[in-house]
């Protein structure tokens, strides 16, 4: 019911509703309404009753179908496949790339394995040069130790506070020491490297030539 | 309350009865008839998705209504600038549409009547489309507290804006009321 209010035109709202019949009028609904209904009963299009092509969004501007069709059904479609596509993708992209940074991360290594190369490389009769890699925990490196002995005792602390891990033995030959910290694995070791240094500890012992290994 | 469904046949019926006007509404509150039909179709579809729960013979003009005043302001306000005034009088009246017509009135009045009929349509476009609303709702039949609700807003805000806008759009057309009336 209208309450029509006593300080208005009343001409002026003949006139709106004259506008609103005017406009009303002048559409053509049958696209429209063809498109409704396909959309409700989920019919083809080429069922609709003209003949006519009662395609979703025939001519509607990027702006129309940013905004206005939003929710419209085969948009949204879209729109959520595209969504779960995009993220798949990007999820794919990402388990690749670890992967293949687990492939090619040599950093790893299995305490075993390693010292077993090593020994298996040490027993060769052949002459060693190596050069020490001596990076020891300020917190845990103890000066007085000097980190002498066999080779297999040296070898045996691979994985303690020291670092310090392999050494030859070999009478004559210099030192080698690459520090192996453990590793995050149980039982494994992690390989550093870095800039060479070499130990006040061991100078004495390498003989000058092996202070510069190329 | 949950209703029996409807057929598809009502629906269609329905559908067919209400599109032009509802897309006429539409028109008005939107400058662009590709956007207009989006919104109306958009706001169809989901009315329809739940016919059953609403006698759409009863309430759906209503809900219709409602919907599609939300999808039209709410695509106004974040589309800027509205369709110009040159634009609109040019899509207002086709040239020759009432020259055609062998019962067409005298020249004279059927130029005034083009001319009202202009006016009137840019006086309803350079209000705010809040307002248009209002007034439109209201010319169709709607109570105050429907178009408020309709709106999301108070009835008093209702009153306001249709004040407004009818005091608006009659300030625009005073020289062609007072014409009207001399």
């Amino acid at each position: 019911m209208i309450d029509r209010e006593n300080d208005d035109d009343p001409r002026v709202d003949r006139l709106v509703l004259e506008h609103l019949q005017r406009s009303a009028a002048r559409v053509d609904s049958q696209t429209l309404v063809q498109r409704i209904l396909a959309e409700r009963l989920a019919l083809p299009v080429s069922t609709s009753t003209s003949g006519e092509e009662p395609s979703p969004r025939p001519d509607a501007s990027s702006g129309a179908k940013s905004d206005a069709g939003s929710d419209v059904k085969p948009r949204a479609a879209v729109s959520w496949r595209r969504t779960v596509s995009w993220w798949g993708t990007a999820a794919l992209l990402m388990a690749l790339a670890f992967l293949g940074g687990r492939y090619f991360d040599h950093h790893a290594a299995v305490a075993a394995t390693a010292l077993q190369g090593v020994q298996n490389h040490h027993a060769q009769s052949i002459d060693y040069y190596y050069r020490v890699r001596f990076d020891p925990d300020p917190r845990t490196w103890n000066p007085k130790n000097r980190l002498e002995g066999h080779r297999s005792v040296i070898c045996g602390r691979a994985g303690t506070d020291s670092g310090l891990t392999v050494k030859s033995g070999t009478s004559g030959s210099s030192w080698d020491a690459k520090r192996m910290a453990p590793s995050g694995s149980p039982g494994g070791l992690k390989k550093e490297s870095g800039s060479a240094t070499v130990s006040k500890i061991f100078l004495p012992q390498l003989p000058r030539s092996a202070r510069s290994i190329p | 309350m949950r209703r029996s469904p409807s057929s598809d046949e009502e629906l269609a019926d329905w559908v067919s009865d209400t599109a032009s006007q509802v897309l006429g509404y539409a028109l008005t509150l939107v400058p662009r008839r590709e956007v207009a039909e989006d919104l109306v179709q958009d706001c169809y579809r989901r009315l329809l998705a739940k016919a059953n729960e609403y006698d759409l013979r009863e309430d759906g003009r209503k809900l219709l209504y409602r919907a599609v005043t939300n999808a039209c302001i709410n695509w106004t306000q974040r589309h800027h600038p509205e369709a110009s005034l040159d634009q609109l009088q040019a899509s207002a009246l086709p040239a020759g549409h009432a020259l055609a017509d062998p019962s067409a009135p005298e020249p004279i009045q059927l130029v005034m009547k083009q001319e009202l009929e202009q006016a009137v349509a840019a006086g309803m476009q350079q209000l705010p489309v809040e307002q248009r609303a209002v007034l439109e709702l209201r010319v169709l039949g709607h109570s105050l507290d429907e178009i408020a609700t309709a709106m999301n807003v108070s009835p008093g805000n209702a009153r306001v804006l249709l004040h407004r806008a009818r005091a608006g759009l009659t300030d625009w057309l005073r020289p062609y009321l007072e014409e009207n009336a001399t």
